[in-house]
């Protein structure tokens, strides 16, 4: 062995001892349930070795844009925004679900803009000021970053602002009729224009296409009680 | 002449004359006599047991006896003579008659010459008177020769009388003996003559044979031409029989033995043999007898007792032997037991009938019994064949393996383990010894089970190597031991047995077929599956048609059969499913060999068994049963509704059963690349290693075994690109096709090697060996390529599923959030319209929950995680469909139900997009454990490098400085290239990234190496990219804690809370560093790693800033 590297792998090897011996230290974490995947084990893991090696740890929300700009960062962050699907319930969950995949789909400066999103509109300070950080946000996304950016902010519309968020859906179907979240821009607009009695017809096409496009997507379903909605009561 | 006148003295003196000469003839009468008889007594007594053939006793007799004789006829003449002179005998007639000496005499001369003168008368006067005075008769006027005769004519008739006496005796004893002797004497140029014959001999000799025999009697008599056979039986008469000898021998059968029997045999020539003689044996018996054996006390073995003379008896030393029995017969007064070459063992007193004693033997023997007669064959009881053990160490052995084999595929192998021992087991022990490939012995493993001092066990113990970890190429050193009970304790082993690991390639081999063969099974039983979940569906239907119609008995019965039949056919899919694991199980076995190696096929291949155990579904077997049991007692069953619970449980097996159908085949199909591509690695190797020999060696044997495992190989990658070509993964197969043209021509290089190495061109194989290694090795990436194609392709196919129903999933909750946003209903009308959105959700849950069961189904338990959350789904938004519209209490926890809905439905995409990430992680990234390791070696390879580095700029102007650098140079790009191979396989994005740009930076390095450029900032570049290397290690290492890693025990560890970084460290504030107190708590190299994370924190969030 070459002089040095012994050393360095002793030294390796007695981290690892340690690190084992702080999981191991941890409730729960040797006794307790099996994790059920390997992230779960990453998140325990750090979790548990988080005294000695913190940067592996799921910092604060707020971190997370800042943190998916850096390489070496992008990983813990992306963790936790999982991590916070988990634990979240209801819509907030699902927005940070949404967000995980997002990010997965994006470029990390495009990952960073939907978490900074998500966090301004999430938060009290953001109230009513979603248009304009998502106007803000998305502009000079790349472009095939585009179809996923402002069908994230369409859905972080969707709450608070239906009128804005049909907005986004309806740039979506403009701009990316192809897009993976098509189906679901579609039905919210078609929705939409049914609900406002604004375009009737159009939203009768716009479902009746999605229908035979996608006859066995689980929208479907919906689009077709939509359309028979329409139909019945005209409006 | 003058006449004698009577009454003369003349006529006195030759009466006296006459009377000595009559005396003298009786005594050389009886003389004779006794001359004779002595010779006839001597000859009888050393000639009468037969004269031997050419002696020349009998002549040298008669020479004694006749010249005897001669001599006292000679001494007897003499003597008379001298005594019958006138003179002589006139002085003793003088004397005896008292006659003045002369006067006799004169008188005589008177007579027969008067002198002139005298008177006639006066002489017959004279001779009157003197006449008168010689009176007394010759006897008394012998005198000394008349005593002197008489003497020893009395001691001569005493010895005619005595040997005449020895003769009538020894005649009349021994007649045969005389004539045999006197015979002799009688032609003693015959005994003489009779030199030239062999002795006579008889057979059997002194014999003792069975009463009622019929002993044939052989006179072996070479020679002759006839014999004479002379026998007596006791109270018999002496027979003699005149045998013609041919061939050298003549025999007689005599009458069957009632006595005994002396014989002997004579022949012409005065041949005669000894006296033999046959005696009766009776009949004895030895019966009854039993042998106890007493071990000794140290052995702690019970005596043995055995009813008869046991054929074989092995005892330790030291044993003890009691002997008892009963004789019938025979008049010995001892049983003796004897060894085979007739010595005496032991002799036990026969009394009353009985025998009993007691033997120690002190060495083997085979025993015989004694009897009384020592010719005796029955009646005895039957030898033993005794063995006196000594004290040795035990016996042990191992017949199974009882060779040197390659271990099995599931690393388990059944051992027979046989050990005895004459004092008693006290243990026996199996010891296995793991070799490794470098012949370094790990410490022995030792199995010891006491034996409770058993004299012999035979075990089947099982050698369980699972858990060792065995790697190809590896061997375990096998063998047995095993410790007697005796005081010294001594310990017998085996001989160590070589248990060879198969290489890695037999391996996956074997679990390929494995796999394959149990996909096929699999894929049977769903088309099973399929056709009975039809059948009973159509049943079900014809049953509830016939159910209308009340009483209907014969449906009934038709109905309660089906179930019956449903029942049955359950109970042997879930037999075939069962089978199904096992053989699955047996692949993961097979595949134990490589460790870790096997890219996670074994975990997989233990859900894949687990899984089909549970699709055997003891669960649905117990209803199967209980239903049975309702029907067969009566009970009330709705054939119709059980029949379709059955059809859908089918059909629900169906379909699981044609997931795990497509599974199997993609990890055989997975196998395959794995099989093919350590098969081409290993050919790629060894044709290395032979090119550099080529030249040195005729290696063409060797080369040609090369050629036919290449020519091998390329039938599988040709089988394995059919099947990716029916499976429609045309790019992976074009790609195997790619990979088989390369092995084909590689495979023409080595055949082109191997002929030009056998004609003695071995430039030129050397040559074309090496061209072949090539092009072996190009065929190992084109596989690599391969085999990265097939898996990423679906991989990619498995991710766009998952995003797919994560989507689909987040999109459902969200419509459940709008829906349940509206809950609880106001009115009816709007319970309606709400029922009516729930129950949509219901239709659109269950499409995505179909849809990701039949997307994800190469997933395994994934697709079954999702399956359950969907199902908790759709079971949820059902329960909402029922309190939507139901009471007000209801309707208030319908809102709650829908919130639970959102939650399933955002468990189901949190499952999806954690799984992308983890897709394929187990199949195709290094393992960490590699990683490292091949990190740690690249470290040091560029510490290496980096010190050459050192060495050469000191000494540039040296010569050889150029050829250092290009070395130098090749080295630094050899690292590159090895790091650029690590990017590929590491596993994670980051750690790909960085290994990419460290490969980056050395290639860069050995650009300006290779231009002959060595300053400074090279080195100190060296430098950083030495301690990247070892950054990238220790990154790993952070980042990398997974359930195959075992942690310590747990020990006291001080905890501190970790807060959330502040913004205004991300923002760019360094960190402050932990107190020296902290520090202080901690190891060096933890103290290091602490620093050097600290430094690296500040470091990354400077730079950080700027993004």
């Amino acid at each position: 062995m070459i002089p040095g590297t012994r050393g360095r792998a002793l030294g390796w090897a007695r981290s690892w001892v340690v690190l084992g011996i702080l999981v191991a230290a941890q409730p729960g974490f040797a006794h307790g349930e099996a994790p059920s995947s390997r992230t779960e084990i990453r998140l325990q893991a750090a979790r548990a070795a988080g005294t000695v090696v913190a940067d592996t740890l799921p910092v604060s929300l707020d971190s997370i844009p800042a943190l998916l700009l850096v390489e070496s960062r992008r990983g813990d962050a992306r963790l936790a925004i999982l991590e916070r699907g988990r634990t979240a319930s209801g819509p907030e969950a699902t927005l940070w679900l949404e967000l995980y995949s997002v990010v997965e789909e994006v470029s990390p400066e495009s990952g960073s803009r939907a978490a900074r999103a998500l966090l301004v509109v999430a938060s009290s300070e953001g109230t009513g000021r979603a248009p304009a950080v998502l106007a803000a946000e998305t502009e000079g996304v790349p472009e095939e970053d585009r179809p996923a950016i402002l069908a994230f902010a369409a859905l972080l519309l969707q709450g608070d602002d239906p009128e804005s968020a049909a907005v986004w859906w309806e740039r979506v179907l403009e701009e990316f009729p192809d897009s993976p979240r098509a189906m679901e821009a579609t039905l919210y607009a078609a929705r939409h224009r049914a609900d406002a009695g604004a375009d009737r017809d159009g939203a009768v096409t716009m479902l009746e296409e999605m229908i035979v496009a996608a006859p066995n997507h689980p929208l479907s379903a919906e689009a077709r009680r939509l359309l028979a909605r329409i139909r019945e009561t005209g409006g | 002449m003058t006449g004698r006148a009577q009454g003369s003295p003349e006529s006195v003196v030759a009466s006296v004359a006459a009377y000595l000469r009559l005396r003298g003839g009786l005594l050389g009468g009886v003389g004779g006599v006794s001359v004779l008889g002595s010779v006839l007594l001597v000859s009888w007594a050393i000639g009468g047991g037969g004269w031997r053939p050419g002696s020349y006793l009998p002549l040298a007799l008669l020479f004694l006896g006749a010249s005897a004789l001669v001599a006292l006829t000679l001494g007897l003449v003499r003597y008379l003579f001298a005594w019958t002179r006138e003179q002589q005998l006139a002085r003793e007639v003088e004397r005896e008659a008292g006659l003045p000496s002369g006067a006799l005499r004169a008188q005589l001369e008177l007579d027969r010459s008067p002198p002139a003168g005298v008177s006639p008368a006066l002489i017959a006067a004279g001779a009157q008177g003197l006449t008168q005075r010689l009176g007394v008769g010759p006897a008394r006027l012998a005198g000394t020769p008349g005593r002197e005769l008489g003497r020893a004519f009395r001691g001569g008739a005493a010895a005619a009388l005595a040997t005449t006496l020895l003769l009538t005796i020894a005649a009349a004893v021994a007649p045969d003996r005389a004539r045999v002797a006197w015979s002799g004497l009688l032609n003693p140029g015959e005994v003489l003559a009779a030199g030239a014959f062999p002795p006579l001999a008889l057979e059997p000799g002194d014999a003792r044979l069975p009463r009622g025999s019929t002993p044939e009697l052989v006179v072996v008599a070479r020679g002759r031409e006839e014999v004479t056979l002379h026998w007596q039986e006791v109270g018999e008469p002496l027979r003699e029989e005149v045998l013609v000898v041919e061939d050298g021998a003549a025999s007689w059968v005599l009458p069957p033995l009632s006595a005994q029997v002396r014989y002997w045999a004579t022949s012409p020539d005065g041949g005669r043999t000894g006296e033999a003689s046959i005696t009766v044996a009776e009949t004895a018996l030895v019966t009854d007898v039993t042998v106890e054996v007493t071990f000794p006390g140290y052995t702690g073995l019970p005596s043995e007792v055995h009813r008869g003379s046991p054929p074989e008896l092995a005892v330790p030393e030291g044993t003890r032997i009691v002997f008892r029995g009963n004789v019938l017969g025979g008049a010995a007064s001892e049983v003796r037991l004897l060894d085979e070459g007739g010595q005496l063992l032991e002799a036990f007193e026969v009394q009353e009938g009985g025998f009993s004693g007691e033997w120690r033997p002190r060495a083997s023997a085979s025993v015989t019994w004694w009897y009384g007669d020592d010719t005796l064959e029955y009646g005895l009881p039957d030898p033993i064949e005794l063995v006196v053990i000594p004290d040795l160490s035990p016996s042990v052995d191992l017949p199974v393996p009882g060779a040197d084999v390659d271990l099995p595929a599931s690393f388990r192998l059944p051992l027979l383990l046989e050990a005895s021992d004459d004092h008693g087991l006290e243990w026996v022990e199996i010891r296995a010894v793991r070799v490794e490939r470098d012949g370094a012995r790990r410490e022995p493993v030792v199995d010891r089970m006491t034996t409770d001092r058993r004299r012999s066990v035979s075990l089947r113990p099982m050698l369980d190597l699972v858990d060792w970890g065995l790697r190809p190429g590896e061997e375990v050193l096998l063998s047995a031991r095993a410790g007697d009970a005796s005081p010294r304790a001594q310990v017998g082993e085996t001989r160590e047995y070589r248990l060879r690991v198969p290489s890695a390639v037999a391996m996956r081999n074997r679990a390929r077929e494995r796999i394959e063969e149990t996909g096929e099974r699999v894929g049977a039983l769903a088309e099973r599956a399929v056709a009975d979940a039809e059948d009973l569906r159509r049943r079900s239907q014809e049953a509830r048609m016939g159910g209308g119609s009340e009483g209907d008995r014969s449906m009934e019965y038709q109905a309660r059969e089906e179930l019956s039949e449903a029942a049955r056919s359950q109970a042997g899919l879930s037999a075939e499913l069962e089978e199904a694991g096992s053989a699955l199980d047996d692949a993961r076995r097979s595949l134990q060999g490589l460790g870790e190696d096997d890219g996670g096929l074994q975990e997989r291949l233990r859900e894949l068994a687990n899984l089909m155990r549970e699709l055997a579904s003891p669960e649905e077997q117990a209803r199967m049963e209980e239903l049975l049991e309702r029907i067969a007692s009566g009970e009330g069953a709705d054939g119709a509704s059980e029949l379709e619970e059955m059809a859908a449980a089918r059909a629900e097996l169906a379909e699981e059963l044609e997931a795990a159908f497509e599974r199997l085949q993609r990890e055989a199909l997975e196998e395959s690349f794995a099989g093919s591509e350590e098969e081409l690695r290993e050919l790629a190797e060894a044709q290395a290693a032979l090119a550099e020999r080529m030249e040195a060696e005729d290696a063409s044997a060797v080369q040609d075994s090369l050629a036919a495992a290449a020519a091998e190989a390329e039938g599988r990658l040709e089988e394995l690109g059919q099947r990716l070509e029916e499976r429609g993964d045309l790019e992976a197969a074009g790609m195997t096709e790619e990979a088989l043209q390369e092995l084909q021509e590689a495979r023409e290089a080595m055949e082109r090697a191997a002929a030009a190495a056998e004609a003695g061109d071995s430039a030129g194989a050397s040559e074309t060996a090496q061209q072949a290694g090539q092009e072996a090795n190009e065929a190992v990436q084109a596989m690599q390529e391969a085999r990265r194609e097939w898996m990423e392709a679906w991989e990619e196919a498995m991710r766009d599923a998952l995003r797919r129903a994560a989507g689909d999933a987040l999109s459902l909750a969200r419509r459940q959030a709008e829906i349940g946003d509206a809950l609880p209903a106001r009115t009816q009308e709007e319970g309606l319209s709400l029922r009516s959105e729930e129950v949509v959700l219901v239709e659109a849950i269950g499409v995505l929950a179909s849809r990701v069961a039949m997307e994800t189904r190469e997933l395994g338990p994934l697709r079954q995680e999702l399956g359950e959350a969907l199902d908790g789904a759709l079971g949820g938004v059902k329960e909402t469909v029922q309190l939507v519209v139901g009471t007000q209490g209801e309707r208030t926890r319908a809102a709650s139900s829908a919130g639970q809905v959102v939650d399933r439905l955002n468990e189901a995409a949190h499952l999806a997009l954690a799984a992308m990430d983890e897709v394929g992680k187990d199949r195709d990234s290094m393992g960490m454990e590699e990683l490292l390791q091949s990190l740690e070696e690249l470290a040091g390879e560029q510490e290496a490098v980096n010190q050459e580095g050192q060495s050469l700029m000191a000494e540039m102007d040296m010569e050889g400085a150029a050829g250092r650098m290009e070395e130098m140079a090749a080295s630094q790009d050899a690292i590159s290239g090895a790091i650029e191979e690590l990017s590929q396989l590491a596993g994670g994005e980051s750690m790909a990234a960085m290994l990419e740009e460290l490969a980056a930076e050395a290639g860069e390095l050995a650009g300006e190496l290779e231009e002959g450029r060595l300053e400074s900032e090279t080195l100190q570049r060296q430098d950083e990219l030495l301690e990247r290397l070892l950054d990238a290690g220790r990154t790993l290492e952070r980042d990398g804690p997974t359930d195959e890693r075992e942690g310590s025990p747990a020990q006291d560890v001080e905890l501190s809370v970790v807060q959330p970084l502040s913004e205004e460290v991300l923002r760019g504030g360094r960190i402050p560093l932990p107190t020296t107190a902290e520090l202080a708590r901690l190891g060096p190299a933890e103290r290091r790693m602490v620093l050097e994370y600290f430094e690296r924190l500040n470091r990354g969030s400077d730079g950080g800033g700027e993004g």
